[in-house]
């Protein structure tokens, strides 16, 4: 979709975003509190949708208080190296490869969604990546989806996901710098996705953008910059906002009843 | 024999639902359909519930992923596990190939009836997939 054609912000979709950079609020716990916001808010535009309402699109751009190992959903604990044994660790209700979050800035973004839909939304991978392609070109650093390579698919069964390739992951200078993944609900749609910025002493092989580049940006700047991308390709206005009292609620159950326990860890 | 897919019942959520009298009980076997099957593009896992787990039509029984994305499969009646496909995670490929035969997911036996009226037939759900597109 081509961000110069789309319509003025009065014509667009009302949306949320949330901002949860650097610190997290009071109360925070780290990466199971990360994990039960993005559900929470999912599990509220899921229940809003249902009940006929039409809940905003909600973008939340967040960082994690210490360096953390999330898995994929369906991924075993087992598989992990030994390597991230001391690190804080979750695992993610989204699909996909491992993540070490460490210096990268972090995305969930949730959408209503119809009745009877299933599956991947792969308009919502190609949007929300050609957004972040085309601020990273416009600033003077190519970046382009792995699919319009020449070169053929990668393994898929690397344990990290920033090994692994697939069509719309975002490479520049051969690296992968983002991924994303996506998780259903009833009539909500969640997708995850990191950009990395730098690469991290417990994955020194995986560089970030501001190691490829001579890009230096704030995470406020760079994620207020991507939001308006977004924005304009999604066709959302997101106008600031913050999780609604019963969201804050629940994400403190979902927290203690799931993403902070060790039967979630270990389920596989 | 195989299933006719024309003569079975539909979820909106895309799953089939083959109903067959089992000495007096109903037992629904439920599967993915060919319509579904091909929009999820390359599943690559499979979570099946346990047997004896009780579902409610229209609840979660278990999850599949496919493209990075993680879907939930609903129950389309309610009612008891009594038998899951075990072969059916580690033969993913096939369910491509077979979905109204090899693809059975699970069987149920069913509690309650009513929820096999909110069921489409297969000329409804074939609507239904045409104006989703």
């Amino acid at each position: 979709m081509n961000a110069d054609l789309l319509p003025d912000q009065a014509d667009r979709t009302a949306g949320r975003i949330l901002l949860h950079l650097d610190r997290q609020p009071t109360g925070a716990t780290g990466a199971s509190w990360n994990m039960a916001v993005d559900q929470a808010i999912a599990e509220s535009t899921s229940n809003q949708s249902q009940a006929g309402r039409q809940p905003p699109p909600t973008l939340r751009w967040y960082t994690w208080n210490e360096p953390t190992l999330s898995l994929g959903y369906f991924q075993s604990a087992q598989d992990a190296s030994p390597r991230f044994d001391d690190l804080a660790c979750v695992r993610r209700s989204t699909g996909g490869g491992a993540i070490l979050h460490h210096h990268e800035l972090t995305y969930s973004l949730t959408l209503p969604c119809g009745p009877g839909e299933h599956g991947a939304r792969a308009d919502l991978y190609q949007n929300v990546h050609a957004a972040v392609a085309s601020e990273l070109t416009n600033r003077g650093v190519p970046a382009r989806p792995f699919r319009l390579n020449k070169r053929p698919p990668e393994r898929e069964d690397r344990f990290l996901c920033f090994q692994r390739r697939t069509d719309e992951d975002l490479i520049m200078c051969g690296y992968k710098i983002l991924g994303s993944a996506q998780r259903r609900s009833k009539r909500a749609i969640l997708q995850h996705g990191s950009l990395l910025l730098r690469a991290s002493e417990h994955a020194t092989e995986l560089p970030g953008i501001f190691d490829l580049t001579s890009l230096d940006l704030s995470l406020e700047t760079l994620a207020n910059c991507l939001t308006k991308r977004i924005a304009a390709a999604l066709g959302i206005r997101f106008d600031g906002g913050e999780l609604s009292p019963e969201e804050t609620r629940n994400v403190r159950r979902i927290e203690q009843e799931r993403f902070a326990t060790d039967t979630w860890w270990s389920r596989r | 024999m195989s299933r006719d897919k024309s003569k079975l019942l539909y979820a909106e959520s895309h799953e089939w639902v083959d109903v067959v009298e089992d000495g007096g009980q109903k037992v629904a076997t439920v599967g993915i359909s060919d319509f579904a099957i091909q929009q999820l593009n390359d599943l690559v896992y499979m979570e099946l519930p346990e047997v004896g787990k009780t579902v409610t039509a229209g609840e979660e029984f278990g999850e599949v992923e496919s493209v990075k994305a993680v879907s939930p499969l609903y129950s389309p009646v309610s009612g008891e596990i009594i038998e899951v496909h075990a072969d059916l995670p580690d033969n993913l490929d096939s369910l491509n190939e077979d979905p109204f035969d090899f693809g059975w997911i699970v069987k149920i036996k069913i509690d309650d009836e009513s929820a096999l009226d909110a069921l489409m037939d297969f000329a409804a759900y074939q609507k239904q997939c045409a104006e989703s597109g």
